[in-house]
């Protein structure tokens, strides 16, 4: 074995756990599976570490699964008397209230106090007539409120 | 059959849907507590609580296929408040992570027990982060959340204990029987 190649399959053994962890830069592992593919005592290094990364899980929870089981299946009895669990959904009354100020603010630019109503063609809008038409954040509440009321 | 549909079935009101991630989750995450809290009162209790949690607040999950890694996060967190309530100290990376007794099935195969006795030797930063990363497969940026630390530090943790236990392996398949 060469000096060079020594030096390459201590790097490359070195960064195993990297290489496979996705680490290294796209260079970096591409040089060291190189080295991989034409190095047979550092293939089998890699053998050495994926074995261990294959190992790992099981001794990470051998001798807890039989415990594991058993207070999984009393998990499953005292589960039986509880309701099932249910996709998050918006409260009812929040939906309500949101639908009903939309239509609230609708309602209230609908009927301006020009009573010009909506053009048949757009045209430029110009802002500040259109601010003036909108309801006051005091009645926005006020429905809302009499809505909350409603609701409940 | 893939986390994410059972959890889409768990929400529609398939009981058995839940109780398959709970057959598919309970070992690892049973490992983790013991080898979190080192005591097997509490991580049985912690264990429960965690699976409790889960199934009242299933439709909250945002990525029904990383439904491990929330479930990791609610333990994890279950645990730093048992501690914190018993011990009144947060969870100490020395302290925590105690020698998990070792069961009947695992002694049948020397190989992994000398490996556990490897990883118990290993200090308990680098087993933690080991069990995150190979047993519950949470990237090193949700390590380093879960344990508080930084993502460089969880991958040298991670990189150092794999080293460690390759070398000791590799001593024990050297040294004679």
């Amino acid at each position: 074995m060469s000096a060079a190649t020594s030096v390459a399959c201590e790097r490359v053994r070195e960064r195993l756990a990297r290489l496979h962890d996705g680490d290294l830069a796209s260079l970096e592992e591409a040089r060291d599976r190189g080295h991989l593919e034409a190095c047979g005592a550092c293939q089998a290094e890699e053998r050495e570490h994926l074995r261990l990364l294959a190992l790992l899980p099981r001794a990470l929870t051998s001798g807890v699964e039989a415990e594991a089981a058993r207070l999984a299946a009393e998990l499953r009895r005292s589960l039986a008397r509880a309701p099932s669990p249910r996709a998050r959904r918006l409260p009812a009354p929040l939906v309500a209230a949101a639908v009903a100020a939309g239509l609230l603010l609708g309602l209230r630019l609908w009927l301006a106090p020009t009573g010009a109503g909506l053009p048949a063609r757009p045209t430029p809008i110009e802002l500040e007539p259109l601010l003036e038409h909108l309801p006051s954040w005091a009645d926005v509440r006020a429905g809302l409120g009499q809505l909350s009321r409603w609701v409940s | 059959m893939h986390d994410s549909e059972l959890v889409a079935r768990a929400l529609a009101g398939e009981r058995e849907a839940f109780h398959a991630l709970l057959e598919r989750h309970s070992a690892a995450l049973l490992a983790t507590l013991l080898a979190t809290l080192g005591n097997r009162e509490d991580a049985r209790e912690v264990f429960q609580d965690t699976w409790l949690r889960a199934h009242q607040h299933l439709g909250r999950l945002r990525e029904p296929a990383r439904v491990r890694a929330w479930l990791v996060t609610i333990a994890l967190n279950l645990a730093r408040a048992r501690r914190r309530r018993h011990a009144a100290q947060e969870l100490d990376p020395e302290a925590a992570g105690a020698p998990v007794e070792v069961g009947q099935d695992l002694e049948r195969d020397e190989e992994l027990v000398a490996l556990r006795r490897h990883m118990s030797a290993l200090p308990a930063r680098q087993r933690q982060v080991l069990d995150l990363r190979v047993n519950h497969e949470l990237g090193h940026a949700e390590i380093a959340a879960q344990l508080g630390i930084t993502e460089e530090a969880s991958r040298a943790s991670f990189y150092q204990g794999l080293k460690r236990l390759r070398e000791a392996l590799a001593r024990r398949a050297r040294s004679p029987r």
